[in-house]
């Protein structure tokens, strides 16, 4: 077999790089592949994509990719600093076990290691670098997978597809709108453990957020055989992995209190006998038992992580929203997200009341004067009732949490 | 440049729920648009037939608005800004 010379490498590889970005483009995943420094990216998915290989294997490997000077490393713990510079960068990608050391290179042309004192390997510390720093997180894993964590989500190379998943943090906007009771600071913790360990790790989980003081006191729970525990606290990073261990090892529910502890640990759930009517089985037990009891119980709202990784919360019998991993060119997800600014229009939010259940629920809507065309039909997403809308277009967000009065 | 075309706008009112034109070949559509001009309603630049800015470049009708639930901004085609 004759050797490829260097130049020819050179040159398959900046095809290939050519090629990458041809076909994220195609696929619509969402990375900034117009900004000017997009070359030193997709130059960084794509050596994460074919490493070379030593002796039959394929090495993990790392970087940051900071889109300014430098990244942000004054949020981190620990400090950092740049070593090697000045190394050649194929030296330095072989420094890289993308674990605790990454390259990083910059918008002004720095190329360097970083190096710290423990593993940032897995999904949920990728996405907190990323977080920190501002720099765009590239990764290829044990497992063989090239993942990029970035201020949008998190993108992930299968060797068959690219797959998206949205920050966590994305889908509190969505849940305050319907319950304002919540500390945002609590929702933003709960979402991060949930979307980012818990489903990441493909840990199953149920967790009911109280909006009343003693989440034991929340009327349809089965404390039995419940456990008590010194509490911890979804607003603390390090006692995550302590959570992430016994949620691992517990069926039922864990009661988080609206200030973010958690200090029971499974807790059944209970139901009226109007919520099953009302309230059909969806997606399983966890989800269906969830789903009846946050009908049953306004004050609480209850996040299920499913084993096979998406996040869903319920709040009074409905999802408030669903956060989980979807192939890019299946959802569209880059072309969904850039369809218009996103500007809400006050104007266009209403509350209908569905005749079946009772629940209030959030509506956006589009009017026109001298519409025709009669009201538009939504279905309950609590009870699946038809519900006239009194507009030219409407959706039904979910439903407008109230709590009962003390 | 600030967009001149909405000083000529007078109101209209959509002529359908739907992208008629992707119901007529069965496509599906993402999200959909309304023309300001006439009340054309089509599909937008992510769906697969983009119908709505097919119609501004037949018709010469620049300005569409968002007809999704909760929207409420336009677009011009010819100064390619949100107005």
């Amino acid at each position: 077999m004759t050797a490829i010379e260097p130049s020819g490498v050179e040159r398959i590889r900046v095809r290939r790089v050519a090629r990458l970005r041809e076909q994220l483009l195609d696929e619509g995943v969402p990375l900034p592949l117009d900004a000017p420094q997009s070359q030193v990216l997709l130059e960084e998915l794509d050596y994460a994509s074919h490493p070379p290989v030593h002796e039959d294997r394929a090495p993990r490997y790392g970087s940051l990719v900071s889109f300014g000077a430098r990244p942000h490393w004054s949020a981190l713990s620990v400090p950092t600093r740049l070593e090697s510079a000045g190394t050649d960068l194929d030296v330095l990608r072989k420094l890289a076990d993308g674990r605790a050391s990454f390259v990083v290179r910059t918008a002004d042309g720095t190329e360097a290691l970083v190096c710290f004192d423990r593993s940032l390997e897995y999904e949920a510390s990728a996405v907190r670098l990323c977080s920190e720093t501002g720099a765009f997180v590239v990764q290829r894993t044990r497992d063989g997978l090239v993942r990029a964590c970035g201020p949008d989500g998190v993108i992930t190379w299968d060797t068959v597809q690219w797959s998206f998943k949205p920050l966590a943090e994305h889908h509190a906007a969505p849940i305050l709108r319907l319950a304002s009771q919540i500390d945002p600071e609590v929702l933003s913790g709960l979402l991060e453990l949930s979307v980012h360990w818990l489903g990441a790790g493909r840990v199953g989980a149920t967790l009911v957020l109280s909006l009343i003081d003693d989440p034991r006191a929340l009327a349809h729970l089965e404390l039995a055989s419940a456990i008590e525990i010194s509490p911890l606290h979804v607003t603390r990073h390090e006692h995550f992995p302590a959570l992430l261990s016994v949620l691992g090892q517990m069926d039922r529910a864990a009661l988080v209190a609206p200030d973010g502890s958690i200090s029971t640990l499974g807790a059944g759930l209970e139901w009226s006998e109007r919520a099953s009517v009302l309230i059909r089985p969806t997606k399983g037990t966890r989800h269906t038992s969830a789903r009846r009891f946050s009908f049953d119980e306004p004050s609480a709202v209850v996040i299920v992580v499913s084993e096979d990784g998406p996040t869903t919360v319920y709040s009074d019998g409905a999802a408030a929203t669903v956060v989980r991993t979807d192939a890019c060119r299946v959802a569209g997800a880059g072309a969904a997200a850039f369809t218009g600014p996103g500007i809400p229009d006050p104007a266009g939010e209403a509350e209908v009341v569905c005749p079946v259940c009772a629940k209030r629920l959030l509506v956006d809507e589009v009017r026109f004067d001298g519409w025709a065309g009669g009201p538009d039909e939504q279905r309950c997403p609590v009870c699946d009732t038809v519900v006239l809308i009194d507009a030219y277009r409407a959706a039904i967000r979910g439903v407008r949490k109230v709590l009962p009065e003390a | 440049m600030a967009c001149t075309h909405l000083d000529d706008l007078r109101p209209v009112v959509p002529d359908s729920r739907r992208c008629e034109a992707c119901v007529a070949i069965g496509a599906d559509w993402v999200q959909l648009r309304m023309c300001l001009t006439c009340g054309r309603v089509g599909c937008c630049d992510a769906s697969p037939n983009r119908h709505a800015s097919r119609h501004a470049s037949e018709s010469g009708h620049p300005l569409v608005r968002s007809v999704e639930p909760g929207d409420s901004w336009r677009w011009c085609y010819l100064d390619e800004e949100y107005v």
